[in-house]
């Protein structure tokens, strides 16, 4: 009796009934995607991401804008949105990838074609994008990125495979450790610790001996976040390392394997 | 019960419990210690190296290292740690003064919900 009265009801509360003025407004900040102004631009790709799955419509300017990398102040979006920049600087293809990722799943296959796009800024916020995302279907493609012959995209592989928390990636991410980028070898072995995988000990002890101290901690924290006791032992000369924030982590890693 | 039968007993479940605590102390192989395969024990022994090696350094220049190893000393919950967690106590920075506190109270946790389950279970709790 109750029955269509509690679904009109329902409807109204939780039904999003499509707004007849969404569309226009998709639209519009489509269309500001490709505007001349770097800022306008970058301010339209955050709106957009504000919109989650309604800017659905948007997803193939969006894409087009992921090699976009012209550096916008970072207050464009009204807020701290970026990750990466410590400049506070953030640039429209950034924004993008955000809002692809908001999209959801149904960027996976536009952001996968990315990963060949002939702009290494592009592969680098759809690699970004993929790994935000947390779908399987990118682990494989991202492996193959992992060989790019760019280092910042490499770098942005190898922590989107950590974030996928991919198994299959750990020979990849093993021979990442020896890059010649010591970034890529930092962001490789900050994967295998969140992967958290024991094939993954051997290399990372040898990497505590990494000319870069950035490296050298990453893979202390590795071996801590892993909690092999194995790695102990290779631990302790790290505690007296010349680098402070190595002995630091060395010092945390120990604490966690002598439990 | 008579007041003196009430005494007597609490007399007996405190000493029990000083007893216990001191059999601990004395013989912390008891319950850290416990390997029973030679594995284990290698593993254990290598536990209690780390925890010296992390002593030997707790005088490092850098704070955030010294903040470190105190709180790595605490998730040890290493009894053997407690010593040079005293020390930390009176460090020059209040963050490591803070994590030695931090872990002293969480290794004398362990240490007397060792001691005193055993013997709170044998009184009937």
């Amino acid at each position: 009796m109750h029955g269509p009265v509690l679904g009109l009801l329902l409807a109204l509360l939780l039904g999003t009934p499509t707004n007849p003025q969404d569309q226009p407004k998709t639209r519009e900040l489509t269309a500001q995607l490709s505007a001349p102004d770097p800022e306008t631009r970058t301010r339209a790709a955050c709106a957009l991401r504000e919109l989650g799955d309604d800017a659905a419509p948007a997803l193939d300017a969006l894409i087009a804008l992921l090699s976009d990398g012209a550096p916008v102040e970072q207050s464009a979006c009204g807020r701290r949105w970026s990750r990466w920049n410590p400049d506070n600087r953030t640039s429209p293809g950034e924004q993008a990838a955000s809002a692809l990722v908001a999209i959801g799943s149904r960027a996976v296959q536009p952001l996968l074609r990315t990963l060949k796009s002939p702009s290494w800024i592009a592969r680098r916020h759809a690699a970004w994008a993929l790994g935000a995302l947390d779908d399987r279907r990118a682990g494989a493609p991202l492996i193959e990125v992992l060989s790019d012959h760019e280092a910042a995209v490499r770098e942005q592989a190898a922590w989107a495979l950590g974030a996928l928390d991919e198994p299959a990636a750990v020979a990849a991410l093993v021979t990442a450790l020896k890059d010649h980028s010591p970034k890529v070898r930092s962001q490789a072995a900050w994967a295998l610790g969140a992967i958290d995988d024991r094939r993954a000990v051997d290399a990372l002890v040898q990497s505590l001996a990494d000319s870069e101290g950035g490296v050298r901690a990453q893979a202390s924290w590795a071996l801590g976040a892993i909690g092999d006791n194995r790695a102990l032992n290779a631990l302790v000369p790290a505690l007296k390392d010349p680098d402070p924030g190595v002995r630091r982590q060395a010092a945390w890693a120990i604490g966690v394997l002598s439990r | 019960m008579t007041p003196l039968a009430v005494f007597v007993r609490t007399l007996l479940r405190t000493s029990a419990i000083f007893i216990g605590t001191t059999i601990v102390f004395l013989h912390p192989p008891l319950e850290w210690g416990a390997g029973r395969t030679v594995t284990v024990t290698a593993v254990q022994s290598g536990k209690e190296m780390a925890v010296d090696a992390l002593i030997a350094v707790m005088n490092d220049s850098d704070a955030g290292v010294r903040r470190q190893i105190a709180a790595s000393l605490g998730t040890s919950v290493n009894p053997r740690a407690l010593p040079a967690l005293r020390m930390m106590l009176h460090d020059a920075e209040p963050a490591v003064r803070r994590a030695a506190l931090a872990s002293i109270n969480k290794i004398e946790r362990r240490v007397s919900r060792v001691v005193v389950q055993p013997f709170g279970a044998a009184a009937g709790h």
